[in-house]
């Protein structure tokens, strides 16, 4: 696997952000297999591309910039729009503490109903560890963009699991 | 909630992303305000339970080997590449000489020995414009 541009070599690039593209992925796809070969296809056209790298604009922006375009246009193949949800084998492995609201299950089910674009920015702001940076870096939005859409939907899912826990009250299982 | 203005920044606050002057001027508003400290306490209740059920997702143990796999097919077939050019330039030159002995036996041998080393020129020009191009524009 060769390819160099500058001091950075395709392997350096591949372990700095390998991960980073993949949580990114995970984010806008909500599906971890569909993310995992969305993060190939990333590294396979970042490979390709690496020898004619002119340095246009900064390496994570040149390699974000792929891997939304390529989540997108795979979004976009798929057709129906699913968001985060770990398999069925992982859930099973966690215990799931309930809440009034409901079990893990629920809270990401109702994620799943929020409008894609505040989805995406909360999802990717608890998978890397609350940095607004970084969701703003990846997603290519101003920070003052990315508060927003989190606050938005931070209340829209306050609102859903408030309706949510009162369904429950009234249909006790 | 009765102090909209706290809204965000109470969010912020909770994130523990706000400024040293908004932090004071958020705790100081807190310290009075019961319905903002409730409200604080759903966003923290709400934070944990995020935090909860989006956990951090890992690359498969195999995706290394994967892609390794993915970008040796994407390779070109090294089926020259390893020659010296050397070796090439003396495999082409004898080629030529073969050919030029074989035309030699034809009637009007030196027409046909002319035409064809133009052919050979034209097509070895385009051969190395169209290698040239490739390689300029990235393609492998």
């Amino acid at each position: 696997m060769d390819g160099v541009t500058g001091s950075h070599t395709f392997e350096s690039l591949l372990d700095e952000y390998r991960d980073k593209v993949f949580r990114l992925a995970c984010s806008l796809l909500g599906n971890e297999a569909s993310a995992e070969d969305a993060t190939q296809e990333v590294f396979l056209k970042i490979w390709k591309a690496l020898p004619g790298f002119r340095g246009q604009s900064s390496l994570s922006t040149w390699i974000y910039a792929i891997a939304r375009n390529t989540c997108l246009s795979r979004r976009r193949m798929e057709g129906a729009r699913r968001t985060f949800s770990l398999d069925e084998a992982r859930a099973a492995e966690i215990p799931s503490r309930e809440h009034p609201a409901g079990s893990d299950a629920d809270v990401r089910s109702l994620i799943d109903r929020l409008p894609s674009k505040y989805r995406g920015v909360l999802v990717l702001f608890y998978l890397e560890d609350r940095s607004y940076q970084q969701v703003a870096l990846a997603l290519d939005l101003p920070m003052g963009t990315v508060k927003t859409f989190l606050h938005r939907a931070k209340k829209e899912l306050a609102l859903l699991l408030a309706a949510h826990a009162t369904r429950k009250e009234e249909v006790p299982s | 909630m009765n102090c909209p203005e706290f809204e965000d920044p109470i969010l912020e606050y909770c994130e523990g992303a706000i400024s040293p002057a908004g932090r004071a001027r958020v705790e100081a508003h807190l310290a009075g305000c019961g319905e903002c400290r409730a409200y604080l306490e759903t966003e923290r209740e709400l934070d944990r339970l995020l935090a909860r059920s989006i956990p951090r997702p890992a690359l498969s143990p195999a995706f290394g080997h994967r892609l390794a796999v993915r970008i040796a097919g994407e390779r070109p077939a090294p089926r020259f590449r390893r020659l010296p050019r050397v070796l090439d330039w003396i495999g082409y030159l004898g080629l030529a000489f073969l050919a030029g002995r074989l035309l030699e036996q034809l009637p009007h041998a030196g027409d046909w020995v002319a035409l064809a080393s133009l052919a050979g020129c034209m097509a070895f020009g385009l051969w190395e414009t169209g290698k040239a191009l490739r390689s300029n524009y990235g393609h492998r």
